[in-house]
């Protein structure tokens, strides 16, 4: 199926899921207390919300059927755009019902003779959790932190928003929309209970184990794991999956990785992932993994993935510990014998820098691979080019029928934007380019 | 997927919604169950108290501690968005014996 069959498939669905309780509410609901089109609309806006508000748990709560058809990446872009639509039309919502008043009384979370107190505390609520996701790294709150209060405030949000409806809106608490609004709710309760006890109940009878931990040099380790009891999993080249170093799977603490060995995997099913030291967990926890300690893995994840978009060939660009997935990917064309020519540029600011630079250098030999390194500084032994993956760069190197073509991107923040941009400028079709950004918040 | 995309999907599911509830709001709005001005002034009094006080007053609360008139024309007159005409029909129908217990009956709150 073609993403753009795909994507008219699912935005479909989407929008089914986010009408649907607005739909029923018109039929079914008695609200119709003449209160004039702008708190209509209001209404409007209020139930619309609640139904994107639960669907945001949906796409971000390891659904397969959700991450698959876009990949991961897709779906938190798209997971943090509609949070901030949820909190506009939730500010939207609250303004038309008090401005009228003269009153901001309704606004007030803290005030409990207000009857819209569970709404006033879910729009504060709402209006403090996309902020401070927006934020997150100008305020320094540290990932793991941000998660476990992200989580538990999104609950808050939901639970007040539903007891607001329930409480006032007699469109809402009409039998009908009432029925289906907590069929949603009930989804999401099913919904974080698979994901955060089934599944990692489930992952405690599938340990794997540390086989070996070995230093790359420029702060990348390879992690190489072994399934304990169990044949592990299969996956595409290009795929992650969380990785926990806890005693228990079922420990908040996972952290994604991706997958960068190839994807034929050897008779003892092992798999390596290339962790670049950045923060207290790939820093300090994993370099002190020793062999046969126990770790815990659930995957595999994403969509990033040549095997999934057919094409002439490949021209894959990546930027620091980018290089992991597009190392998987070059390992498996090369281990499938693939004949299609590969394009690779690999940036990093200097050669003593840049994991796997020796290996990846080899591999032109065992594969239809060019490899153009890119460094900000270097010396002039090494054949490579200077500065940053600029539209220049790229003009000189891309292959003249663009479009034959398939474009995988990985790397630092800015560097993906400015190549995404470059790219298309080149005349790449959007639906070639095929991102993962490693920095989800 | 390219995150410009991302966007755009993004922006024109806004803008779907956004329609979405003007229709909702148009339909709703078709049919009245008051009898309303020319100018929109609702001159029933208890669809005036249901648009204009019930979403943050319950019928019993204003009828039961307010039987004041005069303190009724007063708060009405200081506090929401209400004509002359339409505070008038308020306090008719909060002083009218038995009014909330009709209110109830139907559901004092409106839309949310
Ligand atoms: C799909 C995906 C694939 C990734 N693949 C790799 C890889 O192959 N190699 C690699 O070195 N890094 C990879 N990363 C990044 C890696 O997950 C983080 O570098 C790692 O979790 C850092 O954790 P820390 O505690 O050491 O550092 P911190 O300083 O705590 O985190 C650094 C940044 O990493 C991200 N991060 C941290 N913890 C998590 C978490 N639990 N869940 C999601 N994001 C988190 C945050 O954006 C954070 O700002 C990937 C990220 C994603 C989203």
């Amino acid at each position: 199926m073609s993403l753009l069959f795909r994507g008219i498939i699912w935005f479909g669905l989407y929008l089914l899921l986010v009408l649907l309780p607005l739909a029923v509410a018109l039929v079914t609901g008695d609200g119709r207390t003449g209160i004039g089109l702008r708190d209509y609309a209001a209404t409007a806006l209020g139930i619309t919300a609640f139904a994107v508000i639960i669907i945001e748990f949906g796409l971000v709560s390891r659904l397969h059927a959700a991450s698959e058809p876009f990949g991961t990446d897709a779906l938190m872009q798209f997971h943090r755009l509609m949070g901030m639509g949820a909190l506009l039309m939730v500010a939207l919502h609250a303004l038309a019902y008090s401005l009228p008043h003269r009153s901001l009384q309704l606004l007030n979370p803290l005030d409990v003779e207000s009857p819209a107190q569970s709404g006033a505390v879910a729009l504060w609520l709402l209006a403090a959790l996309v902020t401070v996701s927006v934020y997150r790294r100008r305020l320094r709150i540290p990932y793991e932190a941000w998660q476990v209060t992200h989580g538990a405030a999104a609950v808050t949000i939901v639970a007040a928003a539903f007891w607001h409806a329930l409480q006032l809106g007699a469109f809402s608490a009409a039998l009908g929309t009432c029925v289906l609004l907590t069929v949603y709710v009930a989804a999401l309760a099913l919904l974080m209970l698979r994901y955060r006890i089934i599944r990692p109940w489930l992952l405690r009878r599938r340990p794997w184990e540390v086989l070996d931990n070995r230093d790359e040099g420029a702060s990348t380790r390879t992690l190489v794991l072994r399934p304990v009891g169990h044949r592990g999993f299969d996956y595409l080249p290009g795929q992650f999956a969380w990785i926990s170093t806890a005693r228990s799977p079922l420990s908040v603490s996972q952290h994604p990785l991706s997958m960068s060995s190839s994807a034929e995997l050897g008779p003892d099913r092992s798999i390596e992932f290339s962790v670049k030291a950045l923060g207290d967990w790939s820093a300090n926890k994993v370099p002190a993994l020793a062999a046969g300690d126990r770790v815990w893995v659930d995957g595999p994840y994403g969509a990033f993935t040549p095997d999934r978009e057919p094409g002439m060939g490949f021209v894959m660009i990546s930027g620091g510990s980018g290089i992991a997935p597009i190392r998987s990917m070059l390992l498996t064309l090369r281990d499938r014998a693939d004949p299609r020519p590969v394009l690779l540029v690999h940036a990093s600011n200097k050669p003593g820098r840049m994991a796997y630079l020796a290996d990846l250098g080899r591999l032109q030999a065992e594969m239809n691979l060019r490899f153009i390194p890119v460094f900000e500084s270097a010396t002039a032994e090494i054949h490579c080019e200077q500065g940053y993956v600029t539209k220049e760069l790229l003009a000189r190197y891309l292959p003249t029928r663009r479009n034959d073509y398939q474009y995988f991107v990985c790397g630092p923040a800015a560097m993906m934007d400015s190549v995404e941009l470059a790219l298309t400028e080149l005349g790449v079709a959007a639906l070639r380019i095929h991102t993962e950004r490693f920095d989800m918040v | 997927m390219h995150h410009v995309t991302v966007r755009r999907v993004a922006l024109s599911l806004w803008g779907l919604i956004g329609l979405a509830a003007a229709t909702f709001a148009w339909i709703a709005a078709r049919e009245p169950t008051a009898p309303a001005t020319p100018h929109g002034i609702v001159i029933d009094g208890q669809a005036a108290f249901r648009a204009h006080c019930a979403s943050c007053h319950e019928c019993a609360e204003l009828a039961a501690s307010e039987r004041d008139v005069a303190r009724l024309v007063n708060k009405l007159a200081s506090h929401g968005a209400t004509e002359v005409i339409e505070d008038l029909e308020i306090i008719g129908y909060l002083v009218a014996p038995g009014s909330c217990n009709n209110d109830a009956m139907q559901g004092t709150l409106p839309a949310r």
